[in-house]
């Protein structure tokens, strides 16, 4: 395996990680919303910038291995 | 009752989208040319210094494309401008022509891109055309420019309820204000960055909405360009540091730890700054081309395959991403105008 | 590089100045005219609340004023009744007696006046029987007067009644 191919395998191993990530934010926040209904706008944003941040993670894997290419 | 009528004209849209593909099919299968995924997704994700809009192929098998010229400007020692139309088909016009659609010198130079701006333009050409994202560009400011004043205008006439446009748009502008804008800054800093916020999401949010569209005047991958996204986070990181107070300086050359962890921490604040932004310019980029290489790929199995019954899969599959991608378009104009919120008021804040 | 991360200086020229013009201009006719009509707008919202509730509170307090008016007027009128009740009980009353004390006065009078005419009339009475017995006498004398043998007898009786004497 070459350099180029082990570059998509740690894009992979990135985007599995920001995937678990944001999954678990989407999780907690469902938890948060059924707990509390009525802060449900707040969590939704606060979700979503969260989920935002964790996002950048994986699209900087993805533009890192289209910068090293 | 509209929806209804939304929905079911973007199926027939897709139903067009299927004939012609059977028809480009069957050209291209008597052409015996192979279908290259990659390059046609490239080719309409990137820039472009024509505006392609059709190719027709006639009885003897030759393409005919039509595209909308567009101005090539370029200082390569000497100023150059003329119409992409000159160096089109093939042609070559004052040591330039163009090669699917982007233009490239005949003797081999290189064009200068963002890099070179650092490490010397020797040998480079500098090309400032007017291209297909610059054109869409323009067009979406002369857009909003066209909706905002006119909404503006609107309340002169109407003081105690808001009209046509100004009743969609006044609530979205209002969110922004008390849901992005005051929470993250605070109530009396607000006023100062709800213009640059304002803009900055619609900007995003009409240009994601115009890049879906398949064709002139939408189609051009404006948010999904690297060089738009990164003048937008140029912009976030400069309001940002020039507006920084005492207590953002202070976290950065002398945060709250203790002194021997300065020669770690201050680098990685230092880093901190360009990082943010940094992320902003990928994040919003990233998503948008993956949303395009998405519809694309879809559409493009069909040609793959070569058979229109692959059209009845991945034509739903393609509106439900289309669908998706309405969203994102205005979720990724929310999340930078959030982030951006956010920092300004990391540094602007006041801390008590 | 991939070309789709390593942008060409064109664009960011171009968007760099439209950008910032953008913003400029969206700045001035746009966003200062909106924002400042909508907050025109929540400022004559907020006044036009608090005077709907200055004027609810108006009102209600001109209601309480009109239910109290209107209590005081009940009573009031509830007090009138009363007094004219007893007003024109008493009136009856009073005019009942003076009816009652005319009658027994005119039938007093009347009484009286009775007793008097029957007083009047039984003298009336004994006068014309005294009358009458005169005349009777008169002509029953008168009759056996005439008659000699009478006048004789009679004329003898006083001479016997003067010799007695």
């Amino acid at each position: 395996m070459d350099g180029v191919g082990l570059i998509y395998v740690g894009i992979g191993l990135v985007v599995i990680g920001v995937g678990l990530g944001i999954g678990r934010i989407g999780g907690q926040a469902m938890d948060a919303i059924a707990r509390q209904p009525e802060a449900s706008g707040k969590i939704q944003s606060a979700m979503l910038i969260a989920a935002g941040l964790i996002e950048g993670v994986g699209l900087f894997a993805i533009a890192l291995g289209g910068f090293i290419k | 009752m509209h929806s209804k009528y939304i929905i079911s004209f973007i199926i027939c849209l897709l139903m067009f989208t299927a004939v012609f593909a059977e028809k480009h099919t069957d050209n291209e299968a008597t052409e015996g040319k192979e279908f290259q995924p990659v390059d046609m997704i490239m080719s309409h994700i990137t820039d472009s210094n024509e505006w392609h809009l059709w190719t027709t192929t006639d009885e003897e098998g030759h393409e005919h494309h039509v595209s909308i010229p567009l101005p090539i400007i370029i200082w390569d020692g000497e100023f150059k401008a003329f119409l992409s139309s000159k160096i089109a088909h093939g042609h070559t016009h004052r040591g330039y022509t163009m090669v699917d659609g982007v233009l490239t010198a005949t003797d081999g130079t290189d064009k200068a891109t963002i890099v070179d701006l650092f490490s010397g333009l020797e040998g480079k050409y500098v090309d400032l055309s007017i291209t297909k994202n610059t054109t869409a560009m323009f067009i979406s400011i002369l857009l909003l420019l066209l909706i905002f004043i006119t909404m503006a205008k609107s309340y002169k006439k109407n003081k105690l309820k808001p009209r046509g446009i100004a009743a969609f748009l006044e609530p979205i502008v209002v969110f922004i204000r008390e849901e992005v804008a005051i929470p993250n800054i605070g109530e009396n800093k607000t006023d100062k960055y709800l213009p640059y916020l304002l803009t900055v999401f619609f900007f995003i949010w009409f240009n994601n909405l115009l890049g879906l569209l398949p064709t002139f005047p939408g189609g051009a991958n404006v948010t999904g360009n690297i060089a738009v996204t990164l003048v937008l986070a140029l912009c976030t990181m400069v309001i940002v540091n020039l507006n920084g107070n005492k207590h953002y300086w202070k976290e950065i050359f002398t945060p709250d730890v203790p002194i021997l962890m300065y020669p770690i921490m201050i680098p990685v604040e230092i880093i901190g700054i360009f990082t943010k932004p940094f992320a902003l310019m990928i994040r919003l980029f990233a998503n948008i081309t993956a949303g395009h290489i998405i519809v694309l790929s879809l559409i493009g199995m069909i040609f793959i395959f070569k058979s229109a019954f692959v059209s009845v899969g991945a034509i739903p599959m393609t509106l439900f991403v289309l669908l998706l991608e309405l969203l994102v378009a205005a979720l990724q104009a929310y999340i930078f105008t959030v982030l951006s919120a956010l920092f300004i008021g990391l540094a602007v804040k006041e801390h008590h | 590089m991939n070309p789709l991360v390593n942008p060409g200086i064109g664009l960011i020229f171009w968007f760099s100045i439209a950008i910032i013009i953008l913003i400029v201009l969206l700045k001035k006719f746009a966003w200062k005219p909106i924002l400042k009509a909508i907050h025109q707008r929540n400022n004559a919202i907020d006044k036009a609340m608090s005077a709907a509730v200055d004027a609810r509170a108006e009102v209600d307090k001109m209601k309480a004023k009109n239910e109290q008016i209107i209590q005081q007027a009940k009573l009031e009128k509830e007090a009138i009744l009363k007094e004219a009740k007893l007003t024109s009980e008493k009136i009856v009353a009073a005019s009942k007696d003076k009816a009652t004390e005319e009658a027994n006065r005119i039938l007093a009078e009347a009484q009286k006046r009775i007793t008097q005419e029957r007083l009047a009339a039984v003298q009336d009475m004994k006068s014309q029987v005294a009358e009458h017995a005169v005349d009777i006498a008169e002509k029953i004398l008168k009759d056996s007067m005439q008659k000699p043998a009478v006048q004789d007898q009679y004329l003898s009786s006083l001479m016997n009644d003067i010799e007695l004497n």
